[in-house]
């Protein structure tokens, strides 16, 4: 137990379950699905896909080897980059603060989840691997084309980990390999991606990869949909309306306790969708927002929110209870039951994949 | 660079630990028992925990735990940050920055060690026993609150690494153990008033030619001395996988002297304020400073790998910007500080000796008014008042309401059980205490009234003492043999909990001693003259044996 030197306190554990309080993660999760089969919050950059391939076919798939590699993989962007955020590889800040010198051997373990089980699922989809796990054709021509950039030993030490490749590089015939497995038409998944390539549109998708979702949703909110993927996204926009504001005021009675009288103002005209004032800075504001979002939502067929607040309130807390039956956060009269409530730092509004959709295409040099 | 997990290291402390003798003593500035009970809950649900905590500050709700709240009897702020545990003879103290808040648990930076190797950690250990006796003789924790099995517990010895306001001036205390030149001074501290006289003081007597702040500000305030000023920086934002804590205030508290040898540091509770630095008389802060020697690099390291990817960034101060000043506390006269139940009598305590009339309500909110005299700070109430205020045999209320004038303001006084033990205070004499206290349940056939929280279940018999397993087994024979059976049990007990600490061994046989003295002054549990001259015997054969 004991040290000469004092530690810092660790911060107290957030618990799981702590995000999307009133239970919306379902619905937006099989949204994304339709939209975007394969791609997920982790799956940013595309070449990892490749260096999984090559790393399955260097260690015959032992799992264990594989993560190896990761970490030697990691270190070497570390390497080349020296702590430099803008080649986003896994591990970025632990590997500087692992103050690890040349001559160190390569940690067992840097990052958790590892890209293995980060990337898979991507993999899968694109018919690089099976279900097993096991290299398909198209996944070993994809290896092939990877170990052209790698060195010939597996690095065991720090020094030698200079030699992995980047992930910002890639040769042509690589790339054309991973559009093939990511939009291509050998897998209903990659068909389905490059449907919602064409039907959203390269414009949109480079301001997903810069801001986020929220332009493609405003887009799709009141325009008609014409086609499958146009009839999601308008869901998903619909589905935000009513999720944005109503996530926003359950942190704030979290936080704040029960202190919210009175009924919602009469709704107007939606000017700026998604764009809402802090309940804590501008409630007044925050109110005709929340207003006019739910009439929007409601004016496309969402069931209505009620408008009183003592109503309104109930409906936040009938939502609460379904979704976190085996641990609510507050009691019937706002009391918090437990603390540590964490609410993400960026927008509050679903990304459904969008964002992480448009860092795989540019690194594919599509948008 | 690891963190420390504090309530996980007090459970981890515990852990294994659970029919033996358990005690937790925290002292606190603030304290809210709503964090302390969630934060803890792990210790709290093994029971068999006796833990006292010492804040400075009033207006708490009564814990819904079992556990006892004092009120630190002094004009100043009572500010220290500490917890000592002990497990039968094994001890650790924790020292830092932290309160018993939510904040101070994780919620802010803070800086925090256990230390508990009674050789390598010997003058810290030492230091705190010193400080703690201290308290003790300046009257600031209740005398109720028995703190001679902590001081036994902690090895006597050099206190050279430990530092309290209770010495004297912290600046004097600091700069006398300062050896060698000093270059520079980093200081990490939340600034909660204007500290330009410490740096003056700190720059004039040591000659260092830079003063480097890290704190947590909106504004960066110029402040007269200081030559560098760095602001602690949350992250800008979280990848989606990874929720990441964002610190609410700077709250850590260290002093780093940097000279040609190394790194002179003195970390704990205190501020870089004139009340922590520059006085030491009753307006001043209570609190204390650990000293630890390390290297320049390993200082750089610390500083620099702040948790969840907090950093440091280059501030350039605000002439204009004002620090939000603190108010001190400063208790204002007379006032009573908490009230004692030992399970016949009621005590109330304050904050010193006086003659003075006042008003109790009970729950009923039926008024009193009774005329006490507070000598040495200690008044008793009579027994029929305590008994219409709710305080029986059996029971005994949390709180109780006071006012010091037939129109003044209700005030809630916390009212501290003495009684150690889960079960009702009735069905407990001074053996079934012991017993509870050092093996941590009833004994067989006496667990009638529990309130449903003892751990009942018996150790495996192959776990038991033989002379347990023969009172197991001998329960129904006669009320002497019984007598003499429980007795041994309790007083081999008593000496296995302190292995080969002779002087807790003694502290606990004096502390039994005193229990069953209390009994035979009260004319409870049928002290006949041959039991009396039994259990003595058994006393002084236990003293030989340590």
């Amino acid at each position: 137990m004991s040290s000469t030197m004092p530690s810092w306190v660790a911060p107290p554990p957030v618990e799981p379950g702590s995000l999307d309080p009133l239970g919306y993660q379902p619905e937006v999760e099989s949204l994304a699905n339709a939209i975007l089969p394969g791609i997920t919050v982790f799956t940013v950059r595309a070449r990892y896909a490749s260096f999984l391939c090559w790393a399955i076919a260097k260690s015959s798939g032992n799992p264990r080897l594989i993560d190896r590699l990761d970490v030697a993989m990691s270190m070497g962007e570390h390497l080349r980059h020296h702590g430099d955020q803008t080649c986003s590889y896994l591990g970025v800040l632990l590997a500087a603060q692992a103050e690890l010198r040349p001559s160190d051997p390569i940690p067992r373990r840097l990052h958790t989840p590892s890209a293995r089980l980060r990337y898979m699922v991507l993999l899968r989809s694109g018919g690089l691997v099976t279900n097993d796990d096991v290299l398909t054709e198209s996944g070993g021509a994809l290896a092939k084309a990877f170990d052209r950039f790698c060195p010939r030993s597996v690095p065991k030490r720090i020094q030698s980990c200079s030699a992995m490749p980047c992930l910002n590089c890639m040769s042509d015939a690589e790339r054309k390999l991973l559009w093939e497995a990511l939009l291509g038409d050998a897998t209903p998944a990659g068909q389905t991606r490059r449907r919602t390539l064409r039907e959203v549109g390269k414009p949109l998708l480079r301001e997903a990869y810069d801001r986020g979702a929220a332009p493609v949703l405003r887009t799709h909110l009141r325009q008609p949909p014409r086609s499958e993927t146009e009839r999601t996204l308008h869901q998903a926009a619909v589905l935000e309306c009513e999720a944005l504001p109503s996530t926003e005021l359950f942190y704030w009675l979290y936080r704040s306790g029960d202190h919210l009288r009175g009924t919602l103002p009469p709704s107007g005209r939606l000017a700026v969708p998604y764009a809402l004032p802090r309940p804590g800075e501008d409630m007044r504001g925050f109110r005709h927002a929340m207003a006019n979002h739910f009439a929007c939502a409601a004016r496309y067929k969402r069931a209505p929110i009620p408008k009183g607040l003592e109503s309104l309130k109930a409906f936040l807390l009938d939502r609460h209870y379904r979704a976190k039956a085996d641990g609510p956060w507050v009691d019937r009269q706002w009391n918090q039951l437990r603390k540590g409530l964490a609410r993400s730092s960026g927008s509050q509004l679903h990304g459904y994949r969008l964002s992480q959709f448009a860092s795989l295409l540019a690194d594919l040099g599509e948008i | 660079m690891k963190q420390l997990d504090l309530p996980g290291q007090c459970v981890d402390f515990f852990r294994g630990k659970s029919f033996g003798r358990r005690r937790m003593l925290a002292l606190s500035y603030e304290f809210n028992p709503d964090d302390f009970e969630t934060r803890f809950e792990l210790l709290f649900r093994r029971g068999n925990l006796v833990t006292d905590v010492v804040v400075g500050t009033d207006g708490q709700r009564p814990p819904r735990e079992k556990y006892r709240v004092w009120r630190a009897n002094w004009r100043g702020t009572f500010h220290p940050k500490l917890l000592v545990l002990l497990g039968d003879q094994r001890v650790a103290v924790g020292v830092g920055s932290a309160n018993l808040t939510w904040g101070g648990l994780g919620g802010n930076l803070e800086c925090w060690q256990f230390f508990d190797d009674l050789k390598r950690d010997a003058e810290v250990l030492g230091g705190i026993r010193s400080f703690l006796l201290r308290l003790r003789a300046r009257r600031i924790i209740s005398g109720s609150l028995d703190l001679r099995e902590f001081v036994s517990a902690l090895p006597q010895g050099s206190t050279a690494s430990v530092m309290s306001t209770l010495d004297g001036r912290l600046i004097d205390l600091v700069l006398e153990r300062v050896s060698g030149t000093v270059k520079a001074i980093d200081i990490v501290s939340p600034l909660n008033c204007d500290p330009s006289r410490v740096l003056g003081h700190l720059k004039q007597r040591t000659g260092a030619a830079q003063i480097r702040l890290y704190t947590g500000i909106k504004t960066m305030p110029r402040i007269a001395g200081c030559n560098e000023y760095w602001n602690l920086k949350a992250p800008a934002g979280t990848d989606e996988d990874e929720r990441i804590a964002v610190f609410a205030h700077m709250h850590a508290k260290m002093f780093a002297f940097h000279t040609a040898r190394g790194i002179q540091l003195f970390w704990g509770s205190a501020n870089v304020s004139e009340s922590a630095w520059l006085r030491s008389d009753r307006k001043a802060n209570v609190d204390v400073l650990v000293r630890s020697d390390v290297t320049h690099k390993q200082w750089d390291r610390f500083l620099w790998s702040l948790p969840c990817k907090h950093t440091w960034t280059a501030t350039k101060p605000v002439a204009s910007a004002a620090i939000t000043i603190e108010k001190q506390e400063i208790a204002e006269g007379w006032c009573l500080l908490q009230g004692v139940w030992d399970g016949h009598d009621l005590t109330l305590e304050a904050s010193g000796p006086a003659r003075r009339r006042l008003w109790v309500r009970s729950a009923e909110h039926r008024v009193f008014g009774l005329s006490l005299e507070f000598s040495s700070g200690r008044a008793a109430v009579d027994r029929k008042t305590s008994e219409r205020l709710g305080f029986r045999t059996e029971q005994m209320p949390a709180t109780m309401e006071y006012r010091l004038s037939p129109k003044g303001n209700w005030r809630r006084l916390n009212v501290n059980c003495l009684t150690e033990s889960l079960a009702t205070a009735g069905s407990v004499d001074a053996v079934a205490e012991l017993f509870w206290r050092y093996a941590g349940r009833l004994f067989p056939g006496r667990a009638g009234k529990s309130n449903g929280e003892i751990p009942l279940e018996e150790p495996a018999l192959e776990n038991q003492d033989a002379e347990e397993e023969e009172l197991t087994r001998c329960q129904h024979q006669g009320s002497l043999d019984c007598f003499v059976l429980q007795w041994r049990l309790v007083v081999a007990r008593i000496l296995r909990s302190a292995g080969k600490n002779h002087p807790l061994a003694l502290a606990r046989i004096a502390e039994a001693r005193e229990m069953v003295a209390g009994e035979i002054r009260a004319g409870r549990g049928g002290w006949t003259k041959p039991k009396r001259e039994f259990v003595e015997r058994l006393f002084r054969q236990a003293e030989g044996m340590a």
